[in-house]
């Protein structure tokens, strides 16, 4: 009942304290994600034990599950989700297109086939995944940029120069797949995505991404509310169009990309989660992009939460979770909306 | 929403295959020679299938199969193109259609078959076009002990070497049994990965290596627990259950080459802080079992991929591997 009356509350959506409320749900959304993330798993573990696993240091089984398995895991998830909740904020910014998501720019499909192509052609080199996926992301996200280039960028010919991109890498990935059809199981687990046996390397990978891109992208804010007034209005009021796209693009594919290459193809955050947050706290920037990374971070670690727990202690890749229950939800909302 | 469609649609299939996998389970084949025919056949799909003379030009659609067939003595005109070595050289001189999961349909029909022998949950859709054409198709499938002593005895009725086929399960079976004899009373924990550290893939059961495992009464520590299907092969698993199940000895089942892999992995398992605090990762007792006898279905040398994990797991009582 109250939540109808929330969403129904259009006046009270206009101003500011609809803002903190959504941005104070999500937040707790987010923390409770990492809790229960931390607290369920296929080991039942007492919160008394987990909290002394946490803060000190005697070795044991539990102690090797919190410290080693589960918080790791749940900090890594947290990160993925900031970094592709952000970078799809952006890019359906500068894109000006509801569509755009890392995927658009070629994130996914170069990440993919250099990922896959180590994995199934190379497995004796299977360390080298991460840095040449993201090496592959990039790659392709510059590719499409330098293709879409015709004396300045126009959004449209971003989104089809990538579409094209991306048909072209996917069907490599494809033939790959078919061709050593023996060795497609690890690779198949790494296109839908997911957080097994993650730990803190990967951690360390990820965060100074998450740190420098989600503080750069918050700086953005501005240019990308600019943005969205259309390239006249933003060229009046004194933005340089051309930089500015440039240098959010370049920060959404560094945090996707970094995102993909640790935890594999894990695309229905950068879609969705912008959207659920946009269609909640409105199109300002300075609202949407905090609200979409505390959004990303309770959309993994729940998905994760329960790939784990679901059919324990079976996992399910958290990617098919996210898009199970994730895509429904979107549409609920999308309808309720309109 | 491409994407989205994508899982959907994986996830639809996914659920396709564990009901066909369902409702296809263990039927036995009852090869009984009726009046006139000369084999009927009762495939894995419970199909019918009646051979009204011994096959002359016989299509394999499986590697593993094909292997099986030279071994009882038969002969194929058509084989799939395949990367892996085959055990009987004399099997290369067969026609080729095309990788196992991508046949030329073409090709087969133009070597005129008399007999396709395909794989279980692979060519399926070949039947229509089979069957249409006249041509006798069986579908079987083989991944336990059990499958590969009743597939031998098939295939010994259907290239006629009755004889051939029980010496080899005869064979098969006294190494087995020599080596189940020698087991040691106390028996050690295992748990078999699949493939790579990059996942938590485990073999259950149903896999070969689960399988060959539970005949060395080696327990399986991912054995046994309740799963989304009635019977899969391989799941994703969670790490902390390995933990808990604390297994003495971590077997890896590997994909191609084992050159390279192997201390590669050694070295990521390791620097994983996920992965180092299992037991057997501490006690260096990780161990990689070749892909010929473990990830493709080591047929007519089955009591080989037997011997090589009891000397893989039990090295004081078997010796070490090679």
């Amino acid at each position: 009942m109250l939540n109808k009356q929330i969403f129904s509350g259009r006046g009270l959506r206009e101003r500011g304290n609809w803002r903190a409320l959504v941005l104070v749900v999500f937040t707790l959304l987010a923390v409770g994600g990492i809790i229960l993330s931390l607290t369920k798993g296929a080991l039942s573990i007492s919160l008394h034990e987990i909290i002394a696993a946490i803060f000190s240091d005697n070795a044991g089984p539990s102690r090797q599950v919190i410290w080693n398995i589960r918080l790791p895991r749940t900090l890594v998830g947290a990160l993925v989700g900031i970094n592709l909740a952000l970078a799809g904020a952006i890019l359906q910014g500068v894109m000006k297109n509801p569509l755009a998501d890392p995927h658009i720019i070629g994130i996914s499909s170069g990440a993919g086939l250099a990922g896959v192509t180590i994995m199934v052609l190379f497995p004796h080199q299977e360390y080298l995944v991460t840095p040449i996926a993201f090496v592959g992301a990039m790659a392709s996200a510059v590719f499409i940029y330098i293709l879409a280039w015709k004396g300045g960028i126009r959004p449209v010919r971003i989104i089809l120069a990538g579409v094209a991109v991306s048909a072209f890498l996917n069907s490599g990935i494809s033939a790959l797949m078919v061709f050593y059809s023996d060795r497609v199981h690890g690779a198949l687990m790494w296109m839908v995505g997911g957080l097994s046996a993650r730990s803190w390397p990967h951690l360390d990978i990820i965060l100074p991404y998450t740190v420098v891109g989600g503080i750069l992208a918050l700086l953005g804010a501005r240019r990308l509310n600019l943005l969205n007034l259309g390239d006249d209005i933003a060229r009046g009021l004194g933005l340089n169009v051309e930089v500015s796209r440039i240098a959010m693009t370049a920060v959404a594919a560094l945090l996707a990309a970094s995102a993909v290459s640790v935890v594999g193809l894990l695309g229905f955050v950068g879609l969705i989660v912008p959207h659920a947050a946009r269609l909640l706290v409105g199109s300002d920037y300075r609202y949407l992009l905090p609200a979409s990374a505390i959004l990303g971070v309770a959309v993994v670690t729940l998905s994760d939460t329960l790939a784990r727990v679901a059919f324990s202690p079976i996992e399910i890749p958290v990617g098919i979770i996210m898009a199970f229950i994730g895509a429904p939800f979107f549409l609920y909302l999308l309808r309720r909306d309109a | 929403m491409k994407r989205n469609l994508f899982y959907l649609g994986c996830i639809l299939i996914m659920a396709c295959l564990m009901l066909s996998g369902c409702a296809s389970k263990s039927k036995e084949q009852q090869p009984a020679a009726v009046s006139a025919d000369y084999l009927r056949i009762i495939d894995d799909n419970g199909r019918s299938v009646v051979l009204a003379q011994k096959p002359q030009r016989i299509v394999v659609l499986s590697t593993s199969f094909l292997d099986v067939l030279y071994g009882v003595g038969g002969e194929a005109v058509g084989r799939p193109s395949s990367k892996t070595p085959a055990i009987f050289p004399r099997s290369q001189m067969a026609g080729e259609v095309g990788f196992v999961y991508n046949i030329n349909n073409e090709q087969l029909l133009s070597l005129q078959p008399d007999l396709v022998i395909g794989f279980q949950g692979i060519h399926e859709k070949l039947i229509p076009i089979l069957e249409s054409s006249k041509i006798p198709v069986v579908m079987l499938k083989m991944k336990t002990y059990d499958d590969v002593l009743a597939k031998v005895k098939l295939f010994g009725d259907i290239a006629g070497t009755q004889s051939t086929a029980q010496n080899m399960i005869d064979k098969m079976q006294i190494k087995i049994d020599e080596i189940v004899a020698k087991l040691p009373a106390h028996s050690k924990k295992v748990v078999i990965l699949h493939a790579t550290a990059k996942n938590v893939t485990v073999e259950l059961e149903g896999s070969i290596a689960g399988n060959i495992a539970k005949m060395l009464k080696i327990k399986n520590v991912a054995a046994g627990s309740k799963s989304i299907d009635s019977d899969p092969d391989i799941a994703p698993y969670s790490l902390e259950k390995l933990v808990e199940g604390d297994a003495d000895v971590i077997l890896v089942v590997t994909m191609g080459n084992m050159e390279g892999i192997e201390a590669r992995m050694k070295t990521d398992i390791r620097s994983n802080p996920a992965w180092a605090g299992l037991r057997a990762v501490q006690n260096n007792q990780i161990f990689f079992l070749p892909a010929e006898l473990f990830q493709l279905n080591p047929g007519i040398r089955f009591h080989e991929s037997v011997e090589y994990m009891a000397k893989v797991v039990y090295p004081e009582v078997y010796g070490n591997v090679k």
